[in-house]
């Protein structure tokens, strides 16, 4: 059964392959909506009165998701271990220099992004906010509901299944079957600088040449307040998508090395130069 | 070692270069019978002085028309140092990277930066546009 949507900004196709039970597929793409809709309200700065654009308007504490856990929890680490390079406070940047709600791409007049300690302060389930903040969770909450859609789908005791939200991609298989992935190459999206194979495992890419607007795309720095160059694509593979995702993201921002000590994850890393830096268990067929 | 990867990069980089310009195959300028070497795959072990001792390592080029189309290095060192070395020049002596037309590979997925819908599409279209006319 396969499913293709529209969704958090992007197109998800969901692969579900030899279920247990008789499934309807209106009945399982009504429920994945429904979780996704769900997340869009507490998470999203794009989503009309979400949880995220009440925080950017006023102070107070806002009670998040079971979910918003592990979240907070990734973000927070990364925050400490990048010095503040990886953060959920960029969102006002974002917005400042065009990435905004309605994709304006106007710039704007830009303001520091406002370190974590002095504005938020997350203990689970509560957040609190002392001076509103326009929070943004690009870097890993797609990782984080492409996991929760896999736990949705356990549920119903669908197991077997490729979730492919974007190019970050889940897939479980106890029949051992890898699934071939070209890794894209992200100066000819006709094109694969290689593959590689999955199984059991998420595999998360980022790259700065879809969005993009003037000299940025959408991950920028928060000290040089530009876009990354000396990178063009990143690629992490792990266990979760939620840790995949985010570290594919920080991988723009500090050097694997900062990152090996903390995470269990394989990675692959091409330079503005078209060189490939890899971790040794990245097990892909790299053209050259 | 470093002659080796430094060698790769510069014969790499010509035939990339061609490709990009879509200049014909080198097979089309170069005349088969003036090559200076004979096209196929050579392999042999080489061995160097490290301070952990002698060590080795195997070597394997494949030649067409006097280029490097292809290299392989097995790694045949003992001390685990030397083992270390050996393992990171086989792992990233080989340098720039090309793409392959997607459709030419048997793959179920493409992994990438996101794919962007219709409306952040129709966004920067608008703004393209915008940008073009104020520089008329």
């Amino acid at each position: 059964m396969q499913l293709t949507f529209e969704a958090i900004g992007t197109i998800w196709t969901i692969d579900i392959f030899k279920s247990q039970r008789k499934l309807k597929k209106r009945v399982v793409l009504s429920k994945i909506l429904k979780r996704i809709k769900t997340f869009d309200k507490n998470f999203s700065r794009f989503t009309k009165n979400s949880l995220v654009s009440q925080i950017a308007l006023k102070t107070g504490s806002y009670k998040f998701p079971k979910e918003a856990k592990s979240l907070f929890r990734i973000y927070f680490k990364l925050y400490k271990i990048t010095n503040g390079l990886f953060t959920p406070l960029v969102g006002n940047l974002l917005k400042q220099l065009g990435y905004d709600s309605k994709y304006s791409f106007v710039k704007k007049p830009i303001n520091p992004v406002v370190p974590w300690q002095p504005a938020i302060k997350y203990n689970h389930p509560i957040l609190t906010v002392k001076k509103p903040v326009l929070l943004d969770f690009g870097a890993a909450g797609k990782g984080c509901l492409v996991d929760i859609i896999a736990e949705e789908l356990k549920k119903i005791n669908v197991t077997n299944v490729c979730i492919d939200a974007g190019g970050d991609i889940l897939y479980n298989n106890n029949l051992g079957q890898e699934l071939k992935i070209a890794l894209e190459d992200p100066n000819d999206t006709k094109k694969a600088i290689g593959i590689i194979k999955l199984l059991n495992q998420s595999l998360c890419g980022s790259a700065g040449n879809r969005r993009k607007w003037e000299d940025f795309h959408h991950i920028i720095n928060p000290k040089t307040l530009k876009s990354p160059r000396e990178i063009l694509a990143t690629w992490v593979i792990a266990k979760n998508a939620l840790i995949a995702d985010a570290l594919a993201t920080a991988l723009f921002l500090v050097p694997a090395k900062k990152l090996i000590p903390h995470f269990k994850f394989e990675y692959l890393i091409l330079d503005h130069n078209r060189r490939v830096k890899k971790s040794k268990n990245f097990n892909a067929e790299i053209f050259y | 070692m470093l002659e080796l990867a430094l060698y790769w990069q510069t014969k790499k980089q010509i035939s990339v270069s061609q490709n990009n310009q879509n200049l014909p195959p080198v097979d089309n300028i170069i005349n088969k019978n003036t090559n200076k070497y004979k096209n196929g795959t050579f392999s042999d072990t080489g061995s160097y002085s490290s301070p952990a001792g002698e060590e080795q390592i195997g070597v394997s080029i494949t030649l067409n028309n006097d280029t490097i189309v292809d290299a392989s290095v097995e790694p045949k060192a003992v001390s685990p140092t030397s083992k270390f070395f050996q393992n990171q020049f086989a792992l990233n002596f080989k340098d720039r990277v090309v793409g392959k037309n997607i459709v030419d590979l048997e793959v179920s997925k493409v992994s990438g930066s996101s794919l962007t819908p219709k409306g952040f599409n129709k966004a920067l279209e608008k703004i393209k546009k915008q940008a073009n006319a104020t520089n008329l």
